[in-house]
């Protein structure tokens, strides 16, 4: 990597994967963390879905 | 499945690139006891994610990602001066540095620190990602400020920097929870050390795995 960086650490850690939470904060930094950052798909990135219609 | 992908040796292999291309440029590995998110820088863009109201910051997490299909993954932000207990209002939480959304019209100043930032922008044209000691500028698309600098423009920082080596002395340990982001030019690296890991790093050898050592 050519460039890092740490946020928050200790029990504020967290990180919500594709709707499933793998790492979740303690009760207690739930109540007072206010800012987290959400990565997603550029628009225009977005995986594009063909709908098909199936034919018995 | 757990997968023992490391981070730094041959992590830019074939078979990285393959599970991002079958994974549409967003991969969830763990690397012992590292949860690992990497994306392709080109295809990721980045938004801040604040909580408004007296509800839990998990709930804030889960109603945003909800609220946006293209969303795939939500991490913690900001460092905070104080520390009081119990449940506060965003209003009276106190920040590290500077935290901009230009989409959300976001825009919060911080206390001032040798320190890092992140931030991406995009102009519709070329977006890119910067990772730099300073505050964000208030017209990137989202910034975040107040971080602990790692590597920046490809140098590892040491205790010179003093934001580090405070960090440092606030704790060190290889059980402390730790959560990086960190780049290159065709990637984008999430990494998280659970807070109680029992194979946990601190900061020096997080630093020098990221930056391409062995571990």
């Amino acid at each position: 990597m050519t460039d890092a960086v740490l946020l928050d650490g200790s029990d504020s850690v967290m990180m919500y994967w594709d709707g499933v939470w793998k790492s979740k904060q303690s009760a207690r930094k739930n109540t007072f963390t206010t800012i987290g950052l959400g990565f997603f798909y550029a628009p225009g990135s977005e995986p594009t879905t063909v709908e098909v219609e199936l034919v018995p | 499945m757990a997968m023992n992908i490391p981070v730094v040796n041959g992590w830019r292999n074939s078979e990285i690139e393959t599970r991002l291309r079958m994974t549409n440029g967003f991969f969830y590995f763990e690397d012992g006891p590292f949860q690992c998110a990497l994306m392709a820088r080109a295809l990721v863009s980045m938004r801040v994610i604040r909580r408004t109201s007296r509800e839990g910051f998990a709930t804030t997490v889960e109603e945003a990602a909800a609220a946006d299909s293209r969303m795939r993954l939500v991490i913690n932000g900001s460092f905070y001066p104080s520390d009081p207990r119990g449940a506060v209002m965003p209003s009276s939480a106190p920040l590290f540095g500077n935290v901009f959304d230009r989409m959300a019209g976001i825009a919060i100043y911080g206390t001032k620190m040798e320190q890092a930032a992140c931030l991406y922008l995009d102009n519709g044209k070329n977006p890119r990602w910067n990772f730099a000691i300073g505050e964000p500028p208030s017209d990137c698309t989202a910034g975040l400020g107040g971080l602990i600098p790692l590597i920046i423009g490809n140098v590892p920082v040491n205790d010179t920097n003093r934001r580090y080596a405070k960090a440092k002395q606030y704790g060190n340990g290889t059980r402390f929870g730790r959560l990086a982001v960190a780049c290159d030019e065709k990637y984008l690296l999430v990494m998280l050390q659970p807070d109680g890991a029992k194979d946990g790093l601190a900061y020096d050898r997080l630093r020098d795995k990221l930056a391409g050592g062995q571990e």
